[in-house]
């Protein structure tokens, strides 16, 4: 049996994975992470869910977890008043009560194949950048400092470097009125060596910089069992999104178009996420103005409608059928 | 009922702000979008939740449909 880790709300991509499933007469069960927190009992050592049984399950797509945070917003004002330092005990305790409970459940489905392994579902940039290294990817030149004069000469070396998180990007919001809400725009930062020089103090918290690749375009690959399905994002001519695409312009969204890799780099893609050991993901390349291609960085449970509408490569079917082929495979 | 937390607009960047020399560069210099919570349906149909795995089997809850199958009244 194929089974489905997702999450309740929101989470179109699975509800259309599944429709496929169903056509192809597919075996599967969906667990969101919210019902597993709320209504699964675990009793001497059985989880206990509805009919649910790890005994039956052969692959997992491990897409989702859950979307609601661990502070109810109802009861915001009694944060509010345990301040900042116990609401964040309070918060990491939750986490962890949760935490062990989710990493339980991996730990009886450990013998099964995923399509991404609890352990890479959150990526480690740096450690991906090596191993594309070690592929034979470009990689843009980048350091990690706290320390201003390391910096500067960083950036004079570059001209234009980039700053972006070496985890996932928070997000930030709100409400300043019932119907408005407020959010916080923290995608790649870029900065000149001047503004090094003017702007930053000579230490400060340890950050992630790169140098910033002049792009002709910009690649998003979805990757599913050794084949790159990619897309041309025209995110260069728009000021908006010329550092980060995903400051997406709604009001003139850029061009999207499939795009076919160059044989070598596809290759190269290929060998990096066998290495990287990811069945699954979402990778983001840049074609630069000097005809390399750069790897970035990979999103391993990735994000895949993005990809899958605008170029009809229909991916929601691929995957429904990859899912069902291994589940054959494994019975 | 409780009323939602309303914030003072602009605090969200001023706090951030504040704190920025304890924040990696990224943080740097932040912009704020303001945008409406509210949907606006009443152009649309097919914006109502849909329970289409509700079986017993599955886990799932209802969810939007996919913004591809939303069709405007006038069509």
């Amino acid at each position: 049996m194929i089974l489905i880790i997702s999450k309740s709300e929101m989470e179109d991509t699975t509800n259309q994975v599944m429709d496929w499933l169903d056509t192809f007469n597919g075996d599967y069960y969906r667990l969101n992470g919210e019902d597993f927190m709320n209504k699964a009992d675990i009793i001497n050592g059985q989880i206990q869910f509805e009919s649910f049984n790890s005994e039956a399950i052969t692959v997992i797509w491990n897409r989702r977890w859950s979307s609601r945070g661990l502070i109810n917003f109802e009861n915001e004002e009694y944060y509010d008043a345990l301040g900042a330092k116990n609401s964040s005990t309070l918060l990491r305790s939750l986490r962890q009560e949760n935490g062990i409970l989710r990493s339980f459940l991996h730990s009886k489905l450990n013998s099964k194949v995923w399509t991404t392994r609890p352990e890479k579902t959150s990526a480690n940039k740096i450690k991906n950048l090596e191993i594309a290294k070690s592929c034979n990817l470009s990689v843009p030149e980048y350091i990690i400092t706290s320390n201003k004069y390391k910096l500067s000469q960083f950036a004079k070396k570059h001209e234009r470097i980039i700053c972006k998180p070496i985890s996932e990007t928070p997000f930030f919001s709100s409400s300043i009125d019932n119907d408005i809400v407020e959010t916080l725009i923290l995608y790649t930062k870029s900065f000149t060596a001047n503004q090094i020089e003017e702007e930053i103090e000579d230490t400060f918290f340890k950050s992630l910089f790169q140098q910033q690749i002049i792009k002709e375009f910009e690649i998003r690959v979805f990757y599913l069992n050794d084949t790159c399905y990619s897309m041309a994002i025209f995110s260069q001519n728009d000021k908006q999104t010329q550092v980060d695409f995903r400051n997406y312009n709604d009001a003139k969204p850029n061009r999207t178009v499939p795009f076919i890799l160059p044989k070598e780099v596809e290759e190269n893609v290929k060998k990096f996420c066998r290495k990287a050991e990811y069945n699954i993901g979402s990778l983001d390349l840049i074609k630069s103005t000097d005809g390399k291609y750069y790897f970035l960085e990979i999103n391993p449970v990735g994000q895949f409608g993005m990809v899958s509408y605008p170029c009809n490569y229909n991916l929601e079917k691929k995957l429904a059928k990859y899912l069902i082929d291994e589940n054959k495979k494994v019975k | 009922m409780k009323t939602k937390k309303l914030n003072k607009k602009g605090a969200l960047k001023e706090s951030i702000e504040h704190l920025e020399n304890q924040l990696p560069l990224f943080f740097k210099n932040p912009e704020i979008k303001e945008q409406s919570a509210k949907i606006d349906v009443s152009n649309f149909l097919g914006l109502d939740e849909f329970p289409v795995y509700n079986s017993k089997r599955s886990a799932c809850r209802p969810c939007y449909k996919p913004i591809s199958k939303i069709h405007f009244i006038n069509e």
